[in-house]
């Protein structure tokens, strides 16, 4: 539990200090959402009482992969991925400790991105604030979880950036259909629809566990 | 270096399985030629003989994948890992024969090549993580490190099926997929060529499955005789078995 | 009709392909061995 939270509060903190992760991610987001702007059609109303969720949705995941691809860059570069090797007990703790500090960038990023969304679409989204956040947490942990995994595979094969999507994207596809469908009802009736609810859980716990389990053998060296 | 105990399995296997699959082909291809024509579908419902026998395939091709990964990771035995890139290449194949047959029924039913029907869909995520998991085994440096990767994607891909499959089919795509097979839809007489299809499709599986790893053992041999030869000891990029 | 024969014309195209690289490797890598005993 210390681990976690070390890994945690160490991520947290060099992020911090450099902020290049999340920068780059907001600016991606945001950018992502003007370039919806140019790429929907002159009257986009309608397509937008449906779709924006979907595209919300787009641009987290994408997002996502950007920080993803991020996240063991400082290890790799100071060749301290055996570090992390070292401490047999704690590796799920440590997978544990970064996939939270990756949650809650993305959170941040997801926050950010929705609210430049629903001012620049002229979508509304304040009946919906807390739900709509929990939705954005389960999915943004989902991501994570197994993005974690990912990533430390990803950052060790030659092309590693394109590598990472490659490996998530169809893997993470029930978080993003369990988050979707959840969004759009929100946004469309203002409801949380159970089954999605459930499916976002169930996924989130599936790549929870796995992820937790598996990290080591991604470390050994 | 010893051949596994799989790989010599395989290789008993290889000769006496295509002596079988062969006759059976050929029942299996009299049996598809001579069963009544589909009374709404026509002919083109014959193909129903064929793609979910393949499918079949594809899936039991990503298990054995993650099964042997699986057991590599826990027992560091190289010859699980050799099963399960045998299993997946030879999956893979048999994957792109659905996405493949897929469509060509659809064309032919409904005019439509693809319909993001639910079984299909995740059939085509299966083939994109079949994909990226050979992949991966080609970008990773070090076959150990190749070993280890290769297996967590699988067992992470092989859970991911099933929550694919159970996402989708809750929340979309039109389900224009034949429904219900197993709550006896199939008309009279048409039972025969659909097991016939399905027997001869595990053969196939399983006997390319042996050639492949046998295959794969003899690579494996030849590295390993070729690091001795150069007076090195073979470099321990793994525990190889001795 | 000819849908029916492109999809087992694929199937069996694409298998017996498959499997006769297969045998065309596994001979090249049986004579090899031989050759440099």
């Amino acid at each position: 539990m210390n681990v976690l939270l070390a890994v945690l509060w160490k991520d947290l903190i060099s992020e911090w200090r450099t902020r290049d992760r999340i920068v780059s991610m907001l600016l991606f987001s945001v950018l992502v959402v003007v370039v919806f702007h140019f790429a929907l059609p002159e009257d986009a109303s309608q397509l937008l009482k449906t779709g924006a969720a979907g595209l919300l949705w787009i641009a987290y995941v994408f997002a996502s992969v950007l920080g993803l691809n991020r996240a063991f860059a400082l290890e790799l570069e100071n060749e301290a991925l055996s570090g992390l090797a070292l401490a047999p007990a704690d590796r799920g703790w440590i997978f544990l400790g970064k996939s939270l500090a990756n949650t809650l960038l993305l959170f941040l990023v997801q926050a950010v991105t929705a609210f430049v969304f629903a001012l620049t679409f002229n979508v509304s989204l304040t009946a919906v604030v807390p739900q709509f956040a929990v939705v954005m947490a389960l999915g943004a942990l989902g991501l994570s979880s197994i993005g974690t995994l990912f990533a430390a595979v990803a950052v060790r094969t030659r092309y590693r950036e394109v590598m990472l999507p490659l490996l998530l994207l169809p893997v993470m596809i029930p978080v993003l259909l369990g988050a979707v469908r959840a969004s759009a009802a929100l946004l469309e009736r203002g409801t949380l629809p159970a089954p999605a609810l459930r499916l976002l859980i169930v996924a989130d716990l599936t790549f929870l566990i796995v992820s937790f389990v598996l990290f080591e053998y991604v470390l050994d060296e | 270096m010893q051949a596994g105990v799989l790989e010599r399995a395989a290789g008993h296997f290889r000769t006496p399985s295509l002596w079988a699959l062969l006759p059976l082909c050929a029942v299996y291809g009299l049996a598809v030629i001579t069963a009544p024509e589909d009374a709404v579908q026509g002919v083109i419902q014959k193909i129903l003989y064929v793609h979910p026998a393949c499918a079949f395939a594809a899936y039991l091709g990503f298990g054995l994948t993650a099964l042997g990964g699986a057991l590599y990771l826990w027992r560091e035995d190289e010859q699980y890992d050799r099963l399960a890139l045998a299993s997946a290449e030879v999956g893979v194949v048999f994957c792109t024969l659905v996405i493949l047959t897929g469509p060509i029924w659809a064309r032919g039913t409904w005019g439509r090549f693809w319909s993001w029907d639910p079984r299909l869909t995740v059939t085509l995520l299966l083939w994109f993580i079949y994909l990226a998991y050979l992949l991966l085994r080609g970008f990773t440096e070090g076959s150990a490190r190749a070993a280890r990767f290769a297996a967590v994607y699988g067992i992470a891909g092989v859970l991911a099926i099933p929550l694919n499959y159970f996402a989708i089919d809750l929340f979309g795509g039109r389900a224009i997929h034949p429904e219900n097979l197993g709550r006896g839809s199939l008309g009279a007489g048409m039972g025969l060529p659909f097991a016939l299809g399905l027997v001869t499709a595990l053969l196939a599986f399983f006997h390319l499955l042996a050639r492949r790893l046998e295959l794969e053992g003899l690579r494996a041999r030849n590295a390993f005789a070729e690091a001795e030869t150069q007076h090195e000891p073979a470099r321990a990029e793994g525990p190889w078995p001795t | 009709m000819a849908y029916v024969i492109a999809a087992y014309g694929l199937v069996v195209t694409f298998l017996t392909l498959y499997a006769w690289l297969l045998e065309r490797e596994r001979r090249r890598l049986t004579s090899g061995r031989s050759q440099s005993q």
